[in-house]
């Protein structure tokens, strides 16, 4: 009776509030928590004719089902590994290129290399990974045709090859990614007190030493929230480059947990098993992503959200 | 005077390397470009690198032809188009809300903020779409479930907040509803904002394929992207004209290669001759997601 009467009196200025906020909570409330309520089906011997009410309970059936699969544990590895290249090849390259942009004197030049380096964040997956199977093509693709020209290298079908492709993963990756990163680190290094290089000139530092005293531990701060918040990413690789790039030839090192689950969840139609995998997963991903902001908030003072 | 030319050194090494990464960046599409023009007997000598042999365009030609190029088009700018006007209402609404104090505020903030953390998965989200609320082979399939994003609500609220309280409260005591101090005070000082976040849904928007690959079995229901995919990725050749032995013979024609590499450059075109010129803004909202919530 007492919560009704609260209600009641801030009504003329909490319904207008409701009102605005109530269209977005609706799409949460069906496209969000239903799927989650949904995830009962991970516990049961879900059949679509006799719904979620009606269908078999099985408990913990379908999560011994995958963790005892050793195709479960090769999509997990997969990502995982994958996921550590893209750490350790792809963490740096925005920060020297960021670094190297901003040392840049030609004001001109220096907008319009920043310019073209964003081109390929515009551009969708579809449009990339095309490129990408034209570039790397055994027939008349850039790279083959180069390495036969330089080389006498004979044309090699990379995207099919095993001990490839992985970093063409990464690569591709960088290549999309690497423009916008560097973003955050521009925008940290022109926060950086320039009579600092000044000071450090007067004492003779080059340029080398300018950077590695001055610029460096001017951007430590984001370059660390942006790592911790990549590690807290590590069990997710989106799904469209992957199922674009890959082909049942390279599923062994290539196949990863997103398109694991629309294999075996859509095309083969598994709803229980998948939706007890896809739980697994958003759970450990809760975590991680979890902990990972509140490190970054912790070490830098500073996160995402 | 040893300085100096130091400097003039540097500036030259990282001139260079500079240059090499633009190289990186444009030579890819230069060889789909030149490979898309040129002729189809150079094509199929697989000898075209960063520049074109012979001009063809026949390519284009066939593929603007065709109404399922055009009917990607279409239905890629009209889901482009809506989704963001209806996306932009509902975030900016609800940030509206959020900036305010009311009643039971922290739980549906966490109500909000959950949904950024933990999801139902893809089965639970695909049985519901097709099975519960039969959106198969509709157009709203392919947006309305990402149509909420609680991280721009954030960053939109944090906008709002830094908006000066003197103007609302102005207005407050001229008698404006909530409504009106939204329209005419709110909304316009945060005009940069919503343009930025604007553009990011836009582009995502332009960008769906796969939900009409999850959600779609119809021809005439694909974006620009998905039909983009089938050309490359499908080898959909239906819809090749001459992808027989005739079309290496005869110079004039396209090739299947032709084809392929056309239908990237086309489908790329719209985004790459826009985003010079919106660029900043998605630096701007890159940068506004990163200031702490």
């Amino acid at each position: 009776m007492e919560k009704s009467a609260k209600i009641r009196f801030k009504t003329s200025r909490d319904i207008p509030i409701y009102l605005l906020i109530l269209p977005a909570f609706l799409l949460l409330v069906v496209f969000h928590y239903i799927p989650i309520y949904g995830i009962i089906m991970g516990f049961q011997k879900f059949s679509p004719f006799k719904g979620i009410m009606h269908s078999e309970w099985v408990g913990l059936k379908n999560f011994q089902y995958f963790i005892t699969d050793e195709n479960f544990w090769r999509v997990m590895r997969n990502t995982i590994v994958i996921n550590i290249y893209q750490l350790v090849m792809g963490f740096p390259v925005p920060i020297a290129f960021a670094i190297f942009l901003n040392e840049l004197t030609m004001t001109r030049y220096k907008k319009f290399v920043q310019t073209v380096s964003y081109l390929p964040y515009f551009i969708s997956w579809v449009v990339a990974a095309g490129i990408v199977v034209s570039v790397l093509s055994p027939d008349g693709g850039l790279l083959n045709n180069a390495l036969q020209r330089c080389f006498g290298i004979e044309p090699v079908y990379f995207i099919t090859k095993e001990k490839y492709f992985r970093s063409i993963v990464v690569l591709s990756n960088i290549w999309k990614g690497f423009g916008m990163s560097a973003v955050y680190y521009l925008a940290a290094l022109t926060s950086i007190d320039q009579c600092l290089y000044e000071a450090a000139r007067i004492d003779g530092a080059g340029r080398m030493k300018q950077i590695w005293h001055i610029t460096l531990p001017g951007i430590k701060t984001i370059a660390i929230v942006l790592l911790v918040l990549q590690i807290g990413s590590i069990m997710n690789i989106g799904f469209e480059q992957i199922f674009l790039l890959y082909n049942p030839i390279v599923y062994n090192v290539g196949d990863v947990i997103s398109t694991y689950t629309y294999r075996l969840g859509i095309e083969q139609a598994r709803y229980s098993l998948t939706t007890a995998i896809g739980f697994t997963q958003s759970v450990v991903n809760f975590i991680l992503v979890y902990s990972a902001n509140m490190l970054s908030r912790k070490v830098a003072g500073w996160s995402l959200w | 005077m040893k300085r100096n030319r130091g400097e003039f050194a540097f500036q030259a090494v990282d001139a260079f390397f500079m240059t090499v990464v633009v190289l990186l960046v444009i030579l890819p599409f230069m060889h789909i470009a030149s490979i898309s023009v040129s002729s189809s007997k150079a094509v199929s000598s697989l000898s075209v690198g960063i520049f074109p042999k012979g001009f063809n365009l026949s390519a284009y030609i066939e593929i603007l032809k065709q109404g399922i190029f055009i009917r990607s088009l279409a239905n890629t700018v009209l889901i482009t188009v809506l989704a963001t006007v209806l996306s932009l209402t509902v975030n900016v609404m609800a940030a509206y809300g959020f900036s305010k104090e009311f009643y039971a505020k922290k739980p549906v903030t966490y109500a909000f903020v959950i949904t950024m953390y933990f999801s139902g998965g893809l089965v639970p989200s695909y049985i519901l779409i097709t099975k519960w609320l039969h959106l198969n082979n509709s157009y709203l399939a392919f947006f309305l479930p990402s149509l909420v994003n609680v991280f721009y609500i954030i960053i939109i609220r944090s906008q709002i907040e830094a908006v000066p309280a003197s103007l609302s409260e102005a207005a407050i005591i001229d008698g404006a509803s909530e409504y009106q101090v939204l329209l005419h005070i709110t909304i316009p000082a945060i005009s940069a904002t919503i343009a930025a976040i604007g553009m990011f849904t836009a582009l995502a928007m332009w960008n769906i394929w796969y939900p009409v690959m999850l959600y779609s079995n119809k021809r005439e229901m694909w974006t620009l992207q998905y039909f983009l995919r089938a050309v490359v990725f499908e080898k959909y050749i239906e819809y090749m004209p001459n992808s027989s032995v005739s079309a290496v013979s005869d110079a004039e024609s396209a090739s299947p290669m032709n084809f392929q590499n056309a239908a990237i450059i086309l489908v790329a075109l719209p985004i790459v001759s826009i985003y010079p010129f919106v660029q900043k803004y998605f630096v701007k909202g890159i940068l506004a997601g990163s200031v702490k919530g």
